[in-house]
């Protein structure tokens, strides 16, 4: 089976992990259905293709970071909701702490370079 | 073209893009894909073509949604997609979706099962996700009214005590039975196109 050329659209193992778990941090203090977490995260300029996002929210599923439920909509067919599970909570706490570690280092390598170039 | 047929068009192509994933992947995929879209068109005016070209942009091509369902867990996908294959090939073993479920108890059941038949499957489709509360309560309402006509034909013949009458409209009474599922199968059949759920607000 040809792999499908997928350009700038393919994520890295970098950007996917971080927005996971930018998924996870939007569902920390309340459930939400798809079309709105894909309408935040679009609006915070990480992603450009909205619908990019819904195979991310299956993983996160499947992983069991998130749970979802069906509601009944009063309009057209019921809507999914998510919210994060203890397993996910976790999971968040251990990414924010490492990923202030590695902003940190990133950001004194680049400040260094920084410096040395204006010296 | 019309804003509809953008939709369409739309959600055909992410479908064909969609087959080199699992099927539970891919009939997953399409489902949020077109959640997302009628929710986005809810407020549109009737044919807003350029706000549903809009919509239909932010969501980016279906080669690049596809493209994200495979990148990260390619292995997965392609194992799962092997997996796919494996159950077609051992035919009749892929495991039914609950709405397939549903329209065999309605249908094959009402005629084998009588009774049993169409309330299983109204159980089974009041799980579905793909079916609307309105689709399901209507499809409720057929099995209800037909499956209780008879006994209100039958029930003043018998108490009036006419027998013979109440056996003679058997004949005529007894298909209400099976015509039930078969009418609520028709029924969530013919409503649950793509171009009922979303075309109506497009």
């Amino acid at each position: 089976m040809p792999r499908m050329v997928l350009g700038d659209t393919r994520t890295t193992e970098l950007s996917r992990g971080a927005i996971e778990h930018c998924v996870l941090a939007l569902l920390r203090s309340r459930e939400s259905y798809a079309f709105d977490l894909v309408r935040q995260l679009a609006a915070s300029g990480l992603v450009t293709s909205e619908g990019t996002l819904y195979p991310l929210l299956s993983r996160l599923r499947r992983k069991g970071l998130v749970a979802t439920i069906w509601r009944e909509s009063t309009e057209g067919p019921p809507r999914r909701y998510y919210r994060i599970t203890a397993k996910g909570h976790s999971a968040l706490e251990a990414f924010t702490r490492q990923w202030i570690q590695f902003r940190d280092a990133v950001d004194g390598l680049i400040g260094e370079a920084r410096t040395e170039a204006t010296t | 073209v019309t804003g509809d047929q953008l939709v369409r068009d739309y959600l055909a192509d992410l479908e064909e893009a969609a087959t080199v994933l699992h099927r539970d992947l891919r009939d997953e995929l399409v489902r949020d894909v077109r959640e997302h879209i009628t929710i986005a068109l809810a407020d549109a005016d009737d044919d807003d073509e350029p706000f549903v070209r809009a919509v239909l942009d932010r969501l980016g091509t279906p080669d690049a949604i596809v493209g994200a369902a495979m990148d990260g867990d390619t292995q997965t996908s392609l194992r799962a997609t092997e997996r796919g294959r494996a159950w077609s090939r051992t035919a009749g073993l892929r495991p039914l979706t609950i709405e397939e479920r549903a329209m065999l108890a309605l249908t094959v059941g009402s005629i084998v099962l009588p009774f049993v038949g169409p309330v299983l499957g109204l159980w089974l489709a009041s799980a579905s996700s793909a079916w609307s509360l309105a689709q399901k309560r209507t499809a409720a309402a057929i099995v209800l009214v037909l499956l209780a006509l008879p006994a209100v034909l039958v029930l003043p013949g018998i108490a009036q005590g006419e027998l013979n009458w109440v056996v003679g409209s058997a004949g005529f009474l007894l298909p209400f039975v099976p015509a039930s599922g078969l009418l609520a199968a028709a029924y969530l059949h013919l409503t649950s196109s793509f171009v009922v759920t979303v075309g109506r607000r497009v």
